[in-house]
């Protein structure tokens, strides 16, 4: 014992030298739970960083198709969340945490995380595949933005970006797009014309959404035939809120979406089970009979993002009657319905046009765009003033956007 | 009974054996020995537990059952021989001690409420004596409170309403539950307002609210559990940065120091106590009933088989259509059960000439009011303290603890019980035996289904340490300790495999998570300190302080999950038709050194000065040391020769002043500008492949810093009235600077999380008041009464440019933190409907209480009968109500919604808004627009104020007289406590005590959250 008690003054000085002396390194600890940014190489890493991009928008792209689903009247609110509520009464406040965590902040992340690639100084800017798919997707990320939204912004470089009106953020779109082409075109590789096309069905929409019918025409017509490109989704149990397919997660775990009574009708385009043919019950009661969609059946379903078809609607859309018709009765005819009998004036023909679009197109993100666009062609919107179809809540608003929630006006100095 | 008995006669007939013969006494040669017995100068008994110390040296001992101590090794010479005993008067004598010999020192102490000679251990360097603290040190005298309340289970029970200043809330009445702990208010916004925990001088892993939390459905468990009451002497708690300052950059929101139970050195005596605990336990609340009209919307063919003399709905078969029926799940399936605990403890304490031991062994089981809620906890402790000689003691301790949850989903959670039943509704009842809703929310989800879903969380903690007090010198003292907090959670979530489809989607084939969670936390603490007397007469005193702490903290949380069991048996991860996996792993060290001088004058003035340097590894690349200064002063005022002519009226006056700073550290990784690994999945050639990518995560801040609080507090202890009232107050104000504060981001930039920043200030201000009278003190009979009370001030100062964010609970400057805001109410007109509001949020009610009191009184006849109670209030906060408002808004279950009789149209309007169809419910003040009921609050953020008959307690010592027929049987209790008794209150849901997120700041929400219950346990406790 007098051995320990002559060695403690020794362990302690030797204790409170040895902290004193290591004090550097042992403060120095490891943390293996995020990526350090000084680990990256922005150009070697660069396509890493572009396929992200693109991931991130087919995260964002499941979420918009649902709201706006239903915002335009394709689906019901099947759950409680009042916030979710809001988009199926058309009365979306800015404070909306639905809004900002579920649309805004995944379509603003899709954006900047293209635009960061754009930013970097990469070798053979002019051809570099990580270039244009970034570009493809920033231009993407503009033009939804700009269809659902009723303004945006889009940052620039480090900071928070400037209040876009909508034609500014089509602008915004058309430029992007116009990158991916150039840049893909000149890659010349598969995935450089895949990109490329992919952005000539973009940017068609993009000028027609801002009025630019010429434009729009000619890029439809630039789209190659039969030209379909969707997004693969993956069934990963760990990841299914980013890789997996968000309408079919929200039907099987959630209970969230319903078929709108207008759409449950015998199309083929329109895939639905309705009570009965499932097992699956909403998760508010008091949505009614659930009828589920069938058209993503499961997780891995893909969800179409630019093709030849929505290419020819852009084009017939952009010329006449006949046009039109013709388009309407090659999609009837394609989907076991007689010929269009109906009147033949310019708007009831762009209005069935509208229809049969929104049946092609189903579950696909277009509606609000064509309402925003076309407001007296788009039909099955839920109607102002009328009420909810759920008891207790007010009735249905008249809203034709989201707001910018408030999270981004209230933190962005350039957007007041 | 007859195990623990058998154990504790092994265990006392080793342990005073074996011990010395690791021990010589040959050590012990040339010095001398005192003892002798304490007792009650007033009724001659003998005291217990006082602590027996020779000043100058490192001897302490305590006394034992029969009052009788023993110090040995004494060194020859002059010694003073010092007594302190909670609730009793100072002691001392100075003896001259005679090597070889052995002296008798007897003595009787005086009770008294003078606090002026007790020791504190906490906030200070090294043991000092109240009369030199400049900022208050708060006790609690656990070991008193355990013995006598049977309902005080665990360290929050300690702590709840019985200091002024430290709120504690549950988080649900579910057994096993977290509790939040609040010292002082709140001044952290982004990151954890929990105090520093520490047993025996080593950090103790307490952090809820964070990702390490063990927690499932919607509820957490408390890793304060894993502490047995029963193992503790004594809590101190530090309120603030004024007395925290030595505990660095971590301390700002207070450190409650756990004090373990010493074994008896130098007693020569074992004594042992068994307890035998039974308690029942109650919900006393009945949950509200779902209503529904017997109508579906907008089909009438639906509506018609639903009222059809053969419909499959109980409630609506031929009712008339549109008529208000009702159900209620949890009642008509019994949802709720009587609880039961039951508590066996078993304590061994004694000591030779040279050491002492503690033991201890306990087995709590305690079930809750709704099926699968159990708590169980096996604790194991042992202490052991060595006293070599008059220069050294060693004590060591190990605590071993085995604790396991099992919860019920419950709170924001589709699964729960509470969810099922009170969001359900009564058009989905069917009793055709086919497989439905059946009046609760969600699926097929009822009593069965809820029960079988299997929700544990055991832990596995060993607490260590060895500390080790060297003085060299009567001048000079060592203080060394190193210990290990290492903490294994294992926590399961499995649904079981169904046909029902009782869950959602995919879940329904089962599914089973599998966490591991493992925290490995070492502390190594020193600190050495120089005392000289100087002067005429040794007036003068200085004491110095020089010390360093190192703690580390590993945490390693991993976790499996399997989903698609072909049998529920069968149903390992690894059994699993999909699997998949995860990890994270957070690394934190800090270094600190410290330094206090004080300097003190005729032992009644004293001034200290203090200051610590810390350094963390969540610091940024760019930062400094942080440096935290403290000065404070006291003064026994009723000790100065002018104030003699006041001693009658007063007996001791203290005035005491301290400023210190402490800070709140960073969490590990908040400096660095990260990425986020992130799949993307790409399709060549037909095939989709996933790989790795990355994507924005956070900016990062290379400057970040701790917080800093910055305290100061004055106040005054004083006793009246012949000592027998003891008032202490208090005045703090407490300003947070550099706060750590996720500054929100435009969400365009990208980032998926908002970088930490310090910026910001917050302030605390206001008063604390213990007032502890004894009443009456006779022989016969005694009555004593504590109230204690505190005021609250929280405000946020300033947001640094931050514009105020929050939709529910704001940040707005020159508001409380976390306030409720709403789009206020401006004008209902009754006639047109029209219900106008404010255009922006505004604050509408408190997040933190302004005021906490509670009174407490105790009342002893013939010295054998002790009945107690106690009653605490919380006032000026606000609750939200959400479940209400879920059930009247959303889901529209309430009949206080269908039923239009049950409110008046003004109250109608105020909850809804406009009725009218078209028109929006509620419409901005200013700009006209229309706004929801989601922003116009009013209704639903209810007053939380309320009064709680918190316990009642009733004990029996059974007289000598009466034990003579059981052997060895030295005394007996029996006890009978109660708690929450009743609750008076105008907050309109089950229980305003409640934060359904209690591991989370600034969210006092009860959305579907079980209420506190109602507990009566029965105490036996035997001492041999």
């Amino acid at each position: 014992m007098t051995t320990i008690r002559r060695a403690l003054p020794r362990i302690v000085g030797a204790a409170l030298l040895a902290s004193a002396f290591a004090c550097s390194d042992f403060l120095e600890v490891d943390n293996p739970n995020v990526i350090d940014a000084s680990t990256l190489d922005p150009s070697q890493d660069a396509a890493t960083f572009a396929l992200s991009a693109q991931q991130n928008f087919a995260a964002a792209y499941g979420w918009m198709i649902m709201y706006s689903s239903w915002f335009s009247g394709e689906a019901l609110v099947a759950e409680t969340f009042p916030t979710r509520n809001e988009f199926g009464r058309r009365e979306v406040l800015a404070q909306n945490t639905s809004l900002n965590g579920d649309v805004w902040v995944n379509i603003t992340l899709a954006l900047a995380s293209s635009r960061t690639v754009l930013q970097l100084d990469l070798p053979n800017k002019a051809s570099n595949i990580a270039v244009a798919r970034a570009a493809v997707w920033a231009g993407y990320s503009a033009l939804h933005m700009a269809m659902d939204f009723c303004e945006g912004t889009i940052a620039q470089a480090t900071e928070p970006g400037p209040r876009l009106t909508t034609v500014q953020l089509l602008d915004s779109a058309v430029a992007y797009l116009s990158t991916a082409i150039t840049v893909g075109t000149a890659n010349g590789t598969a995935d450089g014309i895949l990109i490329a096309n992919i952005a000539r069905a973009g940017r068609a929409r993009a000028h027609l959404q801002a009025g630019r019918k010429a434009e729009a025409a000619t890029d439809a017509d630039a789209v190659p035939a039969n030209f379909t490109f969707s997004f693969n989704y993956v069934d990963d149990l760990a990841q299914r809120n980013r890789l997996g397919n968000r309408l079919w997660q929200f039907t099987l775990d959630r209970g969230s979406i319903s078929i709108a009574p207008a759409y449950r009708v015998t199309d083929p385009r329109v895939k639905y089970k309705a009570p009965g043919q499932h097992t699956l019950t909403p998760q508010d009661a008091s949505t009614g009979p659930f009828f589920i969609q069938d058209k993503y059946p499961s997780f891995t379903a893909a969800i179409r993002v630019a093709s030849k078809l929505e290419a020819d609607y852009i084009k017939a859309e952009t010329q006449g009657v006949p046009e039109q018709t013709a388009l309407i009765n090659a999609r009837r005819a394609a989907n076991g319905l007689s010929a269009y009998s109906g009147p033949t004036d310019a708007n009831s023909v762009l209005t069935e046009l509208l229809n049969q679009k929104a049946l092609d197109f189903y579950l696909e993100g277009r509606r609000l765009g064509d309402f925003r666009r076309l407001p007296n062609n788009v039909t099955n919107m839920p109607i102002p003033g009328a009420p909810y179809f759920k008891p207790g809540f007010s009735a249905i608003s008249n809203g034709t956007c989201y707001p910018v929630p408030i999270n981004e006006t209230d933190n962005n100095p350039n957007f007041r | 009974m007859h195990l623990s008995v058998r154990m504790a006669g092994a265990v006392r007939r080793f342990v005073p054996g074996a011990l010395p013969v690791f021990f010589a006494s040959s050590l012990f040669a040339q010095t001398g020995t005192v003892s002798g017995k304490i007792v009650d100068r007033a009724s001659s008994q003998p005291i217990a537990d006082a602590r027996v110390f020779v000043t100058g040296t490192a001897l302490e001992v305590s006394s034992n059952a029969q009052g009788d101590y023993r110090l040995v090794n004494v060194r020859p010479g002059r010694a003073q021989i010092v007594v302190l005993r909670l609730g009793y008067r100072a002691a001392q004598d100075t003896v001259t001690i005679v090597a070889g010999q052995t002296l008798t020192k007897d003595f009787q102490l005086s009770q008294s409420l003078t606090t002026l000679a007790d020791v504190v251990i906490t906030g200070t360097a090294g043991n000092q004596e109240r009369r030199a603290q400049a900022a208050q040190v708060a006790s609690v005298p656990s070991a008193e409170l355990v013995s006598t309340i049977p309902t005080v289970k665990d360290v929050n029970s300690l702590l709840q309403s019985r200091i002024p200043g430290i709120a504690v809330s549950a988080s649900s009445g579910s057994a096993g539950t977290n509790r939040q702990i609040r010292i002082r208010g709140a001044a952290s916004i982004n990151l954890s307002n929990e105090p520093l925990i520490f047993v025996d001088g080593v950090k103790f892993f307490s952090t809820t609210g964070n990702a390490m939390t063990p927690g499932v459905g919607g509820q957490t468990t408390d890793l304060l559990n894993s502490l047995n009451p029963d193992e503790i002497e004594s809590i101190e708690v530090v309120k603030g940065p004024a007395a925290a300052t030595l505990y660095g950059a971590d301390a700002s929101a207070g450190v409650i120091q756990i004090i373990t139970k010493k074994g008896r050195a130098g007693s020569s005596s074992f004594n042992q106590t068994l307890q035998v605990d039974y308690g029942v336990s109650d919900q006393q609340w009945t949950p509200p009933s779902n209503y529904a009209r017997c109508i579906i919307p907008n089909n009438a063919a639906a509506t018609a088989a639903l009222v059809a003399p053969n419909s499959t709905n109980p409630l609506c078969r031929n009712q008339t259509v549109g008529t208000l029926v009702s159900d209620n799940p949890l009642v008509r399936e019994g949802a709720f059960q009587k609880g039961s605990e039951t508590n066996f403890a078993w304590t061994g304490r004694g000591g030779g000439q040279s050491y002492g031991y503690f033991l201890s062994l306990n087995n709590q089981r305690t079930l809750g009011n709704l099926p699968n809620n159990e708590f169980q906890r096996q604790a194991y402790r042992s202490n052991f303290n060595f006293l070599p000689d008059s220069r050294l003691t060693i004590d060591a301790g190990l605590g071993l603890t085995k604790d396991n949850t099992q919860l019920p989903d419950n709170d924001n959670n589709v699964y729960g019980f509470l969810g099922g039943g009170l969001l359900g509704t009564p058009l989905s009842r069917r009793d055709d035996g086919v497989l439905s809703n059946d009046g609760w929310f969600g699926f097929a989800r009822q009593v069965k289904a809820i029960t079988a879903l299997h929700n544990e969380v055991q832990n596995y903690r060993t607490l260590a340490n060895v500390t080790a007090n060297y003085v060299p010198k009567a001048w000079f003292t060592n203080r060394f300790t190193v210990g290990a907090d290492l903490l294994r959670n294992e926590i399961t979530r499995f649904f079981p495999r169904n046909a029902e489809g009782s869950y959602q989607g995919a879940v329904n084939t089962g599914n089973n998570t599998q966490t591991r969670i493992g925290v490995d936390q070492f502390t190594l603490d020193y600190l050495g300190n120089l005392r000289r007397e100087f002067g005429r007469d040794a007036q003068w005193e200085t004491n110095l302080s020089l010390g360093a702490q190192l703690t580390s903290n590993r945490n390693d949380n991993t976790f499996a999950n399997g989903q698609g069991f072909a049998t529920n048996a069968n149903n390992s991860v690894t059994s699993a038709a999909t699997r998949t996996g995860g990890q994270t792993r957070t690394f934190q060290r800090s270094i600190g050194y410290l330094g206090q001088l004080q300097l003190g004058h005729l032992n009644r003035r004293f001034v200290q000065l203090g200051l610590r340097v810390d350094k963390n590894s969540s610091f940024g690349e760019n930062s400094e040391a942080f440096f935290l200064p403290k000065i404070g002063g006291s003064w026994v005022v009723s000790e100065e020769p002018f104030f003699a002519g006041l001693s009658n009226l007063i007996g001791s006056l203290r005035l005491r002043a301290a400023w210190g700073q402490t800070g709140r550290s960073p969490n590990p990784g908040a400096s660095l500008q990260t990425f986020q690994a992130s799949p993307y999945a790409i399709t060549q050639g037909g095939a989709t492949s996933v790989g790795a990518g990355a994507i924005p995560l956070n900016p990062g801040n290379d400057s970040l810093k701790p917080e800093r609080g910055t305290e100061y507090e004055v106040g005054f202890d004083a006793t009246f009235w012949n000592e027998r009232m003891n008032l202490e107050v208090t005045y703090f104000n407490k300003t947070s600077t550099d706060v750590l504060l996720q500054r929100p981001l435009a969400p365009s930039l990208g980032f998926q999380q908002n970088p930490f920043v310090n910026i910001g200030e917050v302030s605390n201000t206001g008063f604390e008041v213990a007032l502890i009278s004894q009443l009456i003190r006779g022989p016969k009979f005694a009555w004593d009464a504590r109230v204690g009370f505190n005021t609250l001030d929280n405000k946020l100062v300033d947001l640094g440019g931050v514009a105020p964010f929050g939709t529910l609970n704001r940040f707005t400057p020159g508001e409380q933190l976390g306030v409720f805001v709403s789009k206020r109410i401006r004008n209902i007109n009754e006639a047109t409907g029209v219900v106008t509001v404010a255009d922006t949020l505004e604050a509408y009610r408190n997040y933190l209480p302004t005021f906490e009191g509670n009174l407490s009184s105790n009342v002893t006849l013939f010295r054998n009968v002790r009945i107690s109670a106690m009653l605490d209030t919380k006032q000026d906060f606000g609750v939200y109500n959400l479940t209400d408002f879920f059930r009247e808004t959303q889901v529209v279950t309430s009949n206080r919604r269908l039923d239009t009789t049950v409110l008046s149209r003004l109250e109608r309007l105020r909850r809804y808004g406009n009725p009218t169809a078209g028109r929006p419910a509620f419409v901005q003040e200013k700009n006209g627009a229309a706004t929801t009921v989601n922003e116009v609050r009013d209704a639903y953020v209810q007053p939380g104020d309320f009064i709680r008959l918190r316990e009642v307690a009733v004990s029996l010592n059974v007289p000598d007289a009466w034990l003579r027929s059981l052997r060895r049987v030295n005394g007996m209790t029996i006890s009978l406590g109660m708690q929450n008794l009743a609750i008076w209150t105008d907050y309109e849901g089950a229980d305003p005590e409640l934060l359904s997120s209690a591991g989370v700041d600034f969210t006092r929400t009860d959305f579907l959250t079980q209420p506190n219950p109602r507990r009566a346990v029965l105490r036996v406790n035997f001492n041999f």
